[in-house]
């Protein structure tokens, strides 16, 4: 198996960033206050909200913009991305705002992530979330799986050994739908592994995927992005090359 | 990088069958078709014998693919076997069943041509040869049709889900891929037929080729069919409930279930000891040499009908009741 750096006894950071909708039912007081309770890890939120209504000052102290308006998701994350620097984080997660994580989500998560050398990787969801992909979904019996696929969303950790490949987002899919069936092919390049943690599942039940935006333009966006990039189909994608139980 | 794909996957999912386990292997290294044009899949579902010895016993012979996952019931491990599968083409096929030499070949041949994806493929299962048949096993694949049972069938019929049987069926991997996998509630029973009415919304179709053979080589008694049914009607009760289709219900058997029950219920144990008290007659009149009477056949089948009828009410009516007291105390 091979091993992602470790930090080699240095202090382990995260950043997390992501974007929160105020005015649609969220889960971002939660999230923030999980990803601080990290005792493994030294953990740098990013936020930008969307939207006119105030969340808490805890809240607050993470956010870094606020738009009235939205841009699209990927758009918005490079501007994030790019206030201020990312490449000495060991990790970066992008996360929803719409989530809810397990107890100790990221110690026990990350835990695993860098036990089997996923340079990138998603925690499974739980059978009660939404979900566009079954693969994704929990499978019971294993505590994480070596795939050709990682989901974009709602929760994905990105290693540093590979933000020269996959950072900044490609905005040519500004919504990021595509990614999920390209990023295989550059990871397989490098000779990297890719996973799935179906030990910690997160559970993405509040609210239905695709309601803030266009499907349509999401979706021709995808589709000019596959025509321009190397990607798997969903058949080549969905495949587990090793389980750890 | 992984392997390009290869034409069929067997995947078998095993729980503590570390005995039949080798004869099963045995039978897909005698294939007609080339061993490099399909792979087999082991999905150890939480075994505590030596499967993995047994298996890894195998693969100087040929490639097996090995999976552990801690026991988490049967749709699981075959979702497990799907993810890990490169065929194709997916054999499910059951850890107590062995292959005939062109059972492969036969699957292959039908998928051949009935290449469209929402295409699959039912073979036909018997009692190993060298068995002797008994009563129980001749009841419950012949008579009662409460294992697998073909007497209706024919050869290239175009079959609807209620044909889609785990254990002999094989199916096109890009079709579940797109379509949906098996839904986890599913310990045992009900895996396949849930999944193949989800896919016939897609238009599944089922293949019955007769000459796709398979053998059980595990006998079976009373008591272990009897926990079987017991499993098989609380997992109908789960069926049941997630679809509002008449027919789905009456598939499930749980129409009417708590009042047919409730009138069993006070005789089911009498009637278990009298069907074994029946089986045992046979059993003796069968070794003498004197044959199985009419009579006594009739009253034997008789007993069998009623008990495993009961077994699945047991188990659809006892898991209603548990999840309604669960709920009426959460």
């Amino acid at each position: 198996m091979s091993v992602i750096s470790n930090g080699g006894g240095k202090q382990r950071t995260v950043l997390v960033t992501g974007i929160y909708l105020l005015d649609q039912e969220n889960t971002i007081e939660h999230l923030v206050e999980q990803f601080n309770a990290s005792s493994q890890w030294h953990v740098t939120q990013r936020w930008a909200s969307l939207g006119e209504k105030s969340p808490s000052q805890m809240v607050k102290d993470v956010t870094i913009f606020n738009l009235k308006n939205g841009l699209p998701k990927y758009v918005l994350l490079n501007k994030l991305l790019a206030n201020g620097s990312f490449e000495n984080y060991d990790f970066i997660i992008i996360s929803d705002d719409d989530i809810f994580l397990p107890l100790n989500f990221l110690d026990n998560y990350l835990d695993l992530v860098v036990k089997y050398g996923f340079v990138l990787a998603q925690p499974a969801r739980t059978h009660n979330s939404y979900i566009d992909h079954h693969f994704v979904r929990q499978l019971a019996g294993i505590g994480a799986r070596r795939t050709r696929f990682v989901e974009i969303g709602p929760l994905v950790s990105i290693h540093k050994d590979i933000f020269p490949a996959i950072l900044p987002f490609d905005e040519s899919s500004s919504m990021g739908w595509g990614y999920d069936f390209v990023w295989p092919c550059i990871i397989e390049k490098t000779g990297r592994r890719m996973g799935i943690i179906d030990a910690f599942p997160i559970d993405h039940s509040i609210r239905k995927p695709v309601k803030n935006y266009n499907y349509d333009d999401a979706n021709r966006g995808m589709q000019d992005y596959l025509s321009n990039h190397a990607h798997l189909s969903k058949n080549e994608a969905f495949k587990i090359l090793e389980s750890y139980a | 990088m992984p392997k390009t794909t290869l034409p069929l996957a067997v995947i078998i999912c095993t729980f503590n069958r570390a005995k039949y386990l080798k004869l099963v292997l045995e039978s897909f290294n005698a294939q007609t078709v080339s061993k490099d044009l399909f792979e087999i899949i082991i999905v150890d579902d939480g075994s505590s014998d030596n499967t993995k010895e047994v298996v890894e016993s195998f693969c100087y012979t040929r490639p097996i693919k090995y999976f552990y996952q801690k026991n988490s019931g049967l749709a699981s491990a075959k979702n497990h076997g799907i993810y890990a599968a490169q065929g194709d083409i997916l054999l499910f096929f059951d850890d107590d069943d062995v292959a005939t030499p062109t059972l492969i070949e036969e699957h292959l041949k039908t998928h051949k041509k009935y290449p469209e994806n929402y295409y699959a493929v039912l073979n036909y299962t018997t009692w190993e040869p060298k068995f002797t048949i008994t009563p129980l096993m001749k009841f419950v694949t012949e008579i009662g049709c409460f294992l697998f049972s073909y007497p209706h069938i024919k050869h290239e019929a175009i079959l609807d889900y209620t044909n889609f049987w785990g254990g002999r069926s094989s199916c096109k991997r890009s079709f579940l891929i797109e379509h949906g996998v098996f839904n986890p509630i599913f310990r045992f029973g009900c895996e396949d037929i849930e999944l193949g009415y989800r896919l016939s919304k897609w238009g599944l179709k089922v293949v019955y080729n007769a000459n796709a053979i398979s053998y059980m080589i595990r006998s079976i008694a009373l008591d272990d069919f009897c926990k079987r049914l017991i499993k098989q009607g609380r997992s109908q009760y789960y069926f049941s409930t997630m679809y509002d289709d008449p027919q789905v219900h009456e598939w499930c058997e749980t129409i009417g279930a708590e009042e047919k029950w409730n009138k069993m219920e006070p005789v089911y144990e009498a009637k278990i000891r009298s069907a074994r008290a029946l089986e045992k007659i046979a059993e003796v009149k069968l070794t003498q040499g004197l044959g199985l009477d009419e009579l006594t056949e009739r009253l034997l089948y008789q007993a069998y009908r009623w008990v495993f009828r009961a077994c699945k009410m047991k188990g659809i009516v006892e898991t209603k009741r548990k999840i309604l007291h669960n709920f009426s105390i959460s």
